[in-house]
């Protein structure tokens, strides 16, 4: 017997050793999981998780159509129906636009977390500025899955395995603002305040978010202080671009009012079938005429048309209502040969207006599919955001004074009147001014929603319900079907 | 005292190696190169003697009168010994469902590879063939389909790892015993075995035996069974007519007369030559016993002759011997050189589905060129691509194996092995400058006069002459083995055994390719890519590839027996492969068998019944062979994103990686039965129920793994479950000398049911094979059906008149007299031919029952023997016909619909628009069929005349191969296998195997 | 289980009917019983007969001659009767057959004036053109590339809007062949310009016609110093790369050491024998661009100081050379005579 027993322990012994022969990779190929050899692998994989920001046309889209500032447009009720509903206000558990929201953030997330899971694999000269903008990407990403949809899981530094998605469980928003926070944070603390390449993200671009994040937080005093560093600092020389009419140019872009901007390019054409390979910036072509013929404006598909009640909202001689809003026949009529110019009405609806900040122009067109591939960059955060955001920051905390600086510094560069009120009055005119400054840009639903004043609005938002969207049902049985709808849907 | 005397067998050869022992002691001794024994005893001691195949005899010893003994061989199987996993038992031991077929009745067989010669001969076990060219392969399938990926059981040839294709190594003469491991006790083997185990044991040497030379050698003929049934010119003519005229054309042929044209099936068929010799050496010394041996077979293809040929080298040397007393070495040593060439096979570009769509009326050639066969844009003149085709495979295989065996003491023996199966690979393929008409898709000139190619690479303009490739790939198997047995019986009644072991496993192919252009006079001779004058290089290319997988491996058996009676086993493997990702390395696969041997038991009395056992076990065994590294997410995702106002490119993962991904599990339970009666006829049953799961598959998956970025794809899964159930009789009967007639007959049959239980949410099936010319995919894996099932429109006779069609309920658009009708499956009234909506199950690959006959019978020196196999309730679809106007068509059209009641099977004939070539029950034919597999007639020379002539034994015989087979089947031939089970029972003009007529001779000196 | 006549029924009563026009165009039409394809050998060519749809066939005789027309009418490939009826072409114009297809280039360019033009109208070449007469010798024997022609007035005619320079088989003056070469030297020279000249080029091994230009300081410098653009030079033959490839090249003088560069372009159908084709250069002071049928197929830049030759005044020379070093000498497969019929040569430059 004691035979066998020395016999089984040298097996024993045997079989660490032997499951240490199974350790093998594929020799002479890159796969993800022999990775990040070089700094360049690391910088491409950093390529990759950027990559995912230049689907923000949902944002631009949704952010305006979910709000009392555009219908979804397009050339039926059935054209992108998820649009209409969320216009309508009727969205439910099938929606493939806000599946794409959640699939293209958390694959942004995911990409992010490959590089944090192989962060100490290799050291070299950068590397902290490196996984900086990654931290500012992974932040920018959960902070869009957060406004959406509330609590959602959160996955950090690794990738989650198949097995673990049936047991996954949404966190608290409150852990996600943490995260975002102290992401945004290393990010604040490493970066520079210029890139030597444009479209890397700053210091400025991730004060800016923070500044944000904290803001739809209602952390108004830590808002505050946050964007009055980033003001009073301003190593990176931001300010107001003088012409607010056509700021929107491609000419006119990464000008010093761009703070935290995605950059899109025309070089690489695309088709339909792949949104998510774009290099273009789909909203600028999807937001264009519909079958337009004329001067100056290319043709597109007449999504995302802005309302005559944003219109009204302009006074007539604030020059951001032209800037902001197109009046198709009334542009037509100016024009000497009106006659031969026609344009189609969409079957989606037709206010007369279109989107003239994000607009498809004649000489602005990317290679083929023009309608995909505009090189217009997105503002997420622009200078006058910034201005604004800080002026709420200020009205809310009781600095009245310089929340007035702020706010009119945004108005004298268009020629607006100064503005005096105080107190509450003061925070209302701010929250206006937001809408007169940043329409057409998708922020509009989301400032209802945390201000409390989508209700009063947006024609069928139900309180309780439509702050968040609902997570699409078919990610809900994917993740195993134990995560609970959000409320009302 | 001392007895001593001679041992015979039944024909009077003296038998060596007989153990003789006195009953009751521990004396005993065993007989000499002469069949000679001495031994101490008593009067009227009781003498046993013993002898592996004779049934064993007991005589009461007088000392000093030498005795004679005669022993009779043992016509029950009961005591053989079978292979099992790392051991033997003997038939009458084994707790799980094992078959085992003798090397004779291989041997016999006279076919070129084991697996075919294994086609019929074991219940459970059904063998398909791919191609009955030379060197073609076949697909060995142990109790049905579990995965649609890799189906191959695992295969060992004197415990060295042997992949199906590379049977062809093995000359079916040296092997002793093939043993299969069915059920559940193959767990013994793990990851590796859920598709069956299949055991090989090449011939050894005996101990105390005389040198024997063997010595055999046939020569045989093959041609085609059968030729298809084509219509000639003046048919096609008048069929050609009608079609082009119904479909609203001129017709093609005004004078219709073209007597028969040509035939072009008897243009590429021929007769070929086929031929082995064979040379074996076996012995042994009272230490060392080998088994030496060379052999050389040949065989010519019956489409193609040399250019579809194989030829076989072989030369082993198999020894063991004693080293000290008590360790025993034993070795193991095969070489092969293999020459191999093919040409074009199965479907569109095939010579055969050319020969069969090339139509009668052009001449085979023109002028003096071949003819174009202008009219059917894809059929080249299939006599002209013969002369073109170059190609040729050289294998050189080394296989082998070092085993130390240490007799610690009665109870204990330790065995190390090492094995190892190395092969090269080397093979050379020309494709010349061609010219097979305007337009023909084969053509690799530019025009008749064969000039190159111009291709434009940049400003360059360069001539893509004739080009050669050559390829060298290199495997290598290895593995490394150590186990540990334990045999012990405790107070006459327990008896346990018991085995550990660990083994190593490891594999390794390597290979490099190249293609190189303009290779001078677009010559054969020259074809090397040293030859090439590719200018500046252009155009030539390089490959090369690297793979590896491991195994590392330990196991436990244990055995316990009560009194002979009860058995029971139980074994637990636990494997680390390569094949999966960390979280999944390791599995731990159990089986746990146990038998009632009843006739054993005191209450048992059946006078005719003289053994009965129940057998049952339950098995977890795992298939590791879905890939390599698929648990690995891949680079091939797209970043790409601006900087400076330019796209700059950056790395994602694509495929995602699932660390999970796990083995393909089966779970096997056994139930079986086996009896003995009349000491002649033997019985075994099996009933089994295989469930197979975690099938791979790529579903849609949560938005929270990252897989839906540009470029990405959901990983792969494990998601499918598949189930096999059957039933397995075999039966075996055998009379001794009624008469002096000796008669032996073994019959087997299976039936087996598959079914796809389980795919992933959101999958409706994965699809297979597509059917005609880039036709609709017309097989899948989907729940509820048996694997590769076939799915298309049900026919339910033909539109004899308008009225038929008028008054037909349901809306076929199109439909006019003379047309299939089909049935409207969903009942919504209309035939819907853009959906799934009307398509449904029309048959199955997989047959209900297959069956085997093995029947022998000698008679005063003659021998005859035969052996059948049939395979019944597979569907076959017919996938070797060109739906193009001009093309030749099968006879069966001879008997088309024209008017009413003139057929209710087959269609009109038109050019025009119709639906009747669309995918449906018109295509599907029976595929069942009994085929006579090989049939001989022997003679052998009397002892009195070989004895005269120094040979021990001379035999002469006459046999045949695939003589006749039934079937209604109209194709080349209805065995039609796939490896891919998605694609079998798709016959796209399947190379026949060959009808064989040879004769050949065996001796022993 | 069908009882067919397996019996190959003949064609009968096979009636062949010919017709021919002026142009050297030959109909045959055809009619017979139980016929079920015909095949037609205009007795041209290796090919054997083709097979033909329909009753009737037509093809256009290029050489004057006899030829024999075989129509087969078919049941099965192997199993014809035929008829044999032969034809006689005339040699109607002294040029033989001119088929009139082919690019036509347009008469003015925006951007160009035209400064030049010879569309050879009447019936002898214009005072713009002299002969080059004899083999070359005793300077420049066989014209510096072994040729086997002696260069003759006769064998130049102009009728009927073209100029014809004919190569033929006859022994004179030592030379196995007879041919033309004419130039503008002294008469017409051009520096820049767009030229393009229509031609349809003869065919054949040894068959060497050339369109081509030289410096006009040729008397001073000499070649290659002098500089010399071949416009269109083609050597026949029936192998690829020969009777349809045509190579566009120039030749100077590299700092005292002989230098040239070219390209050529080879057509995806047939050869240059077959229609008329458009050979241009359009010539600038940074490059020459070689163009067939106004498709640009090579391009040198002549900016490099080396290259400044090409910044002077160059006159034309046409000729069909016959044998020489480069496309080598006739064989039996050439058939004489041989003709460069050349439609037009216009030089236009820019405004």
């Amino acid at each position: 017997m004691k035979k066998i027993f020395t016999t089984l322990l040298i097996c024993a012994g045997l079989m660490s050793s032997c499951d240490s022969l199974l350790d093998i990779d594929p020799e002479f190929t890159q796969d993800a999981e022999n990775f990040f050899n070089t700094e360049e692998d690391f910088q491409r994989a950093l390529i990759g998780a950027y990559d995912l920001m230049q689907t923000a046309y949902l944002q631009i889209f949704i952010g305006e159509i979910a709000s009392d500032n555009s219908i979804a447009g397009g050339e039926s009720v059935t054209d992108t129906q998820g649009l209409h509903e969320i216009d309508n206000m009727t969205h439910g558990g099938v929606n493939a636009e806000l599946r794409d929201v959640m699939r293209f953030n958390y694959t942004g997330i995911a990409r992010v977390n490959y590089i944090f899971e192989f962060q100490d694999k290799l050291d070299f000269q950068g590397k902290n500025q490196l996984l900086a903008q990654a931290h500012f990407l992974r932040a920018y990403y959960y902070f869009t899955l957060v406004t959406y949809f509330g609590d959602m899981p959160l996955i950090v530094d690794r990738r989650i395995s198949l097995s673990e998605i049936s047991r996954s469980e949404r966190t608290p928003k409150e852990q996600i603002y943490a995260q975002i926070e102290s992401d945004l944070a290393i990010a604040i603390e490493v970066l520079p305040w210029v890139q030597p390449e444009v479209g890397r993200i700053t210091k400025g671009a991730s004060m800016a978010l923070l500044g944000k994040v904290l803001l739809y937080q209602e952390k108004f005093s830590e808002a505050a202080s946050v964007l009055d560093e980033l003001i009073n600092t301003n190593q990176a020389g931001y300010g107001l671009f003088a012409d607010y009419s056509t700021m929107f140019y491609v000419i006119n872009e990464n000008v010093n009012e761009d703070v935290f901007t995605i950059q899109y390019s025309g070089q690489q054409g695309g088709d339909y079938g792949c949104y998510v390979c774009l290099q273009g910036n789909l909203a600028v072509g999807f937001h264009g005429i519909r079958q337009y013929n004329g001067p100056f404006y290319g043709d597109g598909n007449s999504y995302n048309l802005p309302t005559r009640n944003l219109y009204d909202a302009f006074s007539p001689n604030d020059p951001r209502r032209e800037a902001t809003l197109l009046d198709i026949d009334a542009f037509i009529a100016s024009l000497p040969n009106s006659g031969n110019i026609t344009y189609a009405r969409g079957g989606g609806g037709h206010t007369g207006f279109y989107n003239n900040k994000y607009i498809k122009r004649l000489d602005e067109r990317g290679l083929p599919d023009d309608d995909l591939t505009s090189p217009l960059n997105y503002r997420a955060i622009r200078y006058a955001d910034v201005l604004l955001m800080a002026a709420e920051a200020f009205a809310r905390t009781g600095n009245d004074g310089r929340a007035r600086t702020e706010l009119n510094k945004v108005r004298e560069r268009v020629g607006m009147p100064a503005i005096n009120s105080s107190g509450q009055a003061l925070v209302e005119d701010i929250l206006q001014e937001r809408r007169l400054e940043l329409s057409g840009e998708g922020y509009r639903f989301f400032d209802l929603v945390r201000t409390g004043k989508a209700a009063e609005n947006i024609q069928g938002f139900q309180v309780g319900k439509h702050e968040l969207f609902p997570i699409p049902q078919v990610e809900i049985d994917l993740a195993g079907g134990n995560w609970r709808q959000n409320p009302g849907y | 005292a001392s007895v001593s005397g001679k041992v015979f067998d039944e024909q009077g050869v003296p038998i060596p190696g007989v153990s003789v022992l006195k009953v009751g002691s521990t004396t005993g001794t065993i007989t000499d190169l002469d069949g000679e024994f001495e031994i101490n005893a008593n009067e009227g001691d009781e003498l046993r003697f013993s002898y592996v195949g004779f049934q064993s005899k007991v005589i009461r010893a007088v000392p000093g009168v030498p005795v004679e003994i005669r022993m009779e061989p043992e016509l029950t199987s009961l005591g053989e010994v079978i292979v099992v996993g790392y051991g033997t038992a003997t038939k009458k031991e084994l707790t799980g469902a094992v078959s085992q077929v003798k090397g004779e009745s291989i041997t016999k067989m006279n076919m070129p590879r084991v697996d075919q010669a294994l086609q019929g001969q074991i219940a459970g076990v059904n063998i398909t063939t791919n191609s009955g060219a030379p060197g073609g392969t076949s697909n060995i399938r142990i109790r049905g389909i579990g995965t649609f990926g890799d189906n191959d059981p695992l295969i060992l040839v004197d415990g060295v790892i042997y992949d199906a294709a590379g049977l062809n190594a093995l000359n079916p003469n040296d092997i002793e015993s093939v043993n299969v491991l069915k059920d559940g006790t193959a767990g013994i083997y793990g990851v590796r075995a859920a598709n069956g185990v299949i055991l090989i044991e090449t011939k050894k040497g005996k101990l105390n035996s005389k040198a024997n030379v063997d010595m055999s050698a046939y020569y045989g003929v093959q041609q085609t069974a059968r030729q298809l049934d084509l219509l000639n010119a003046s048919q096609y003519a008048i069929l050609k007519n009608e079609a082009f005229v119904a479909g609203g054309q001129p017709a093609p042929f005004s004078n219709p007369n073209l007597g028969v044209g040509t035939d072009w099936q008897n243009a590429v068929f021929q007769e070929a030559p086929i031929q082995e010799y064979n040379l074996t050496v076996t012995g042994g010394s009272e230490k060392t016993s080998y088994s030496i041996g060379g052999s050389y077979f040949a065989q010519e293809g019956i489409v193609g002759g040399p250019k579809a040929s194989f030829e076989r080298y072989n030369a082993r040397i198999n020894f063991t011997t004693e080293l000290a007393p008590k360790v025993r070495l034993t070795n193991v040593l095969l070489y092969t050189h293999e020459q191999s060439s093919g040409i074009a096979q199965g479907g569109i570009g095939s010579v055969l589905f050319n020969a069969v769509n090339a139509y009668p009326t052009e001449p085979i050639f023109i002028g003096d060129r071949y003819s174009y066969l202008d009219r059917v844009n894809d059929i080249i003149n299939p006599v002209a691509q013969l002369e073109n085709t170059f190609n040729e495979t050289f294998v050189n295989k080394l296989v082998g194996k070092e085993e130390i065996t240490y007799d610690i003491n009665p109870h204990f023996s330790l065995t190390g092995r090492a094995g190892y199966n190395f092969a090269l690979v080397d093979s050379k393929v020309f494709n010349p400058l061609v010219w097979y008409g305007t337009g023909k898709f084969a053509n690799t000139a530019r025009n008749a006069n064969l000039d190159p190619v111009i291709i434009n690479i940049g400003e360059l303009e360069i001539e893509r002459g004739a080009s050669v490739n050559e390829s060298r790939n290199t495997f290598l198997d290895y593995n490394f083995e150590a186990f540990l047995n334990y045999n012990k019986v405790f107070k006459e009644d327990h008896r346990v055994r018991g085995m550990v072991g660990v083994s190593y496993l490891g594999n390794r192919s390597l290979g490099l390719n190249g293609t190189g252009f303009n290779i001078p006079n677009n010559d054969f001779e020259l074809a090397d890519i040293s030859a090439n004058q590719a200018p500046g290089g252009f155009l030539n290319n390089v490959g090369s590839f690297q793979a590896r997988q491991r195994l590392t491996s330990v196991f436990l058996r244990g055995e316990y027996d009560f009194q002979g009676k009860y058995l029971f086993s139980a074994i637990m493997r636990r494997d680390g492969s390569t094949n999966f990702g960390p979280n999944n390395r390791i599995g731990y696969f159990p089986a746990v068998s146990g038998a009632w041997l009843i006739s054993e038991e005191s209450f048992f009395n059946v006078d005719f019944i003289d053994f009965f056992k129940l057998r049952t076990s339950f098995g977890i065994s795992g298939n590791d062979q879905i890939g390599l590294f698929r648990y690995r997410g891949l680079l091939n995702g797209l970043g790409r994103y601006v900087f400076d106002g330019l796209i700059v490119n950056g790395a994602a993962i694509g495929t995602t990686s699932n660390p999970d991904l796990k083995w393909e599990t089966t779970y096997q339970t056994n139930i079986g039965l086996d009896f003995t009666l009349f000491r002649k006829i033997d019985f075994t049953a099996n009933y089994f129920i295989k469930d197979t799961r975690d099938l791979l598959f790529q579903p849609e998956v949560s938005a929270l793994l990252g897989s839906y970025g540009a470029g990405g794809a959901p990983p792969v899964v494990n998601a499918g479950n598949v189930t096999n159930r059957g039933i397995e009789l075999e039966v075996g009967y055998a009379s001794q000398r009624s008469r002096g007639v000796n008669f032996r007959v073994d019959y087997n049959v299976t039936f087996l049911r598959n079914e796809v239980t389980r795919v992933p949410e959101g999958f409706e099936f994965i699809p297979g094979a597509g059917f005609g010319v880039g036709g609709n995919i017309v097989t899948r894996f989907e729940k509820g059906f048996p694997i590769g099932y076939f799915v298309g429109y049900q026919t339910d006779g033909i539109f004899q008149n308008q009225e038929e069609v008028a008054s037909n309920p349901v809306s076929q658009s199109g439909a006019r007299p003379g047309d299939l009708r089909y049935v409207d499956q969903n009942g919504d009234g209309v035939i819907s031919f853009g959906n799934d909506n009307d398509r449904t199950f029309v048959g199955s690959p997989i047959p209900d029952f297959i069956m085997g006959l093995n029947f022998g019978v000698d008679f005063k020196g003659f021998d005859f023997s035969a052996n059948i196999y049939a395979a019944l309730g597979q569907d076959i679809i017919r996938n070797y016909e060109r739906q193009q106007p001009f093309a030749n068509q099968l006879a069966y059209n001879l008997d088309r619909w024209t008017g009413p009641g003139t057929s209710t099977t087959v269609p009109r004939l038109t050019t025009g628009q119709t639906r009747n070539t669309v995918f449906s029950d018109f295509y599907v034919e029976d595929g069942s069929f009994a085929r006579l597999r090989n049939v001989q007639v022997g003679y052998t020379l009397p002892q009195s005349l070989t004895g005269k002539l120094k040979i021990q034994y001379a035999r002469f015989y006459v046999a045949a191969n695939n003589l006749v087979t039934l079937t209604n089947y109209m194709g080349f031939d209805p065995d039609v296998g796939a490896a891919n089970p998605l694609f079998a029972g798709v016959d796209n003009g399947i190379y026949p195997q060959a009808r064989t007529i040879m004769g050949g001779v065996n001796f022993r000196f | 289980q069908e009882e067919v006549d397996q019996k190959v029924l003949l064609p009968s009563n096979l009636n062949v009917e010919l017709e021919q026009t002026e142009s050297g165009r030959v109909t045959v039409s055809f009619q017979a019983e139980n016929v079920n394809f015909f095949r037609v050998d205009f007795g041209v060519g290796n090919d054997g007969p083709q097979r033909v749809t329909g009753n009737q066939a037509s093809f256009t005789y290029r050489d004057p001659g006899e030829y024999v027309i075989t129509v087969q009418a078919h049941t099965t490939e192997e199993d014809f009767i035929s008829e044999s009826v032969s034809v006689t072409i005339a040699d109607q114009i002294a040029g033989g057959l001119i088929p009139e297809e082919g690019f036509i280039s347009p008469e003015e360019y925006s951007g160009y004036s035209l400064v030049w033009r010879d569309e050879f109208e009447g019936d002898a070449l214009s005072s713009d053109w002299v002969h080059e007469l004899g083999d070359g010798c005793p300077n420049l024997c066989g014209w510096g590339n072994n040729e086997s022609q002696f260069y003759r007035r006769e064998n130049t005619t102009v009728r009927d809007g073209y100029l014809i320079i004919e190569a033929k088989e006859e022994r004179f003056g030592g030379k196995e062949y007879t041919s033309s070469r004419i130039k503008t030297q002294d008469q017409q020279s051009f520096t820049y310009g767009r030229i393009d000249i229509r031609a349809l080029l003869p065919k054949g091994q040894g068959i060497w016609p050339a369109l081509w230009m030289l410096g006009d300081n040729i008397t001073e410098v000499s070649w290659p110093a002098c500089g010399e653009i071949d416009i269109m030079e083609m050597i026949g033959g029936s192998q690829s790369g020969r009777d349809d490839t045509v190579h566009g090249t120039v030749h100077w003088d590299n700092n005292g050491s002989y230098a040239n560069f070219g390209g050529s372009k080879t057509l995806t159908d047939g050869i240059f024998n077959d229609k008329f084709y458009v050979f241009s250069i359009i010539w600038d002071a940074e490059k020459i661009v070689w163009l067939l049928d106004n498709v640009p197929y090579h391009e040198i830049d002549i900016r490099p100081q080396s290259l400044d030759e090409f910044r002077r005044p160059f006159f034309f020379l046409f000729n069909v050379a016959v044998g020489g070093n480069w496309p080598g000498y006739p064989n039996a497969s050439t058939r004489f005579p041989q003709r460069m019929v050349v439609d037009y040569v216009r030089v236009f430059q820019a405004d």
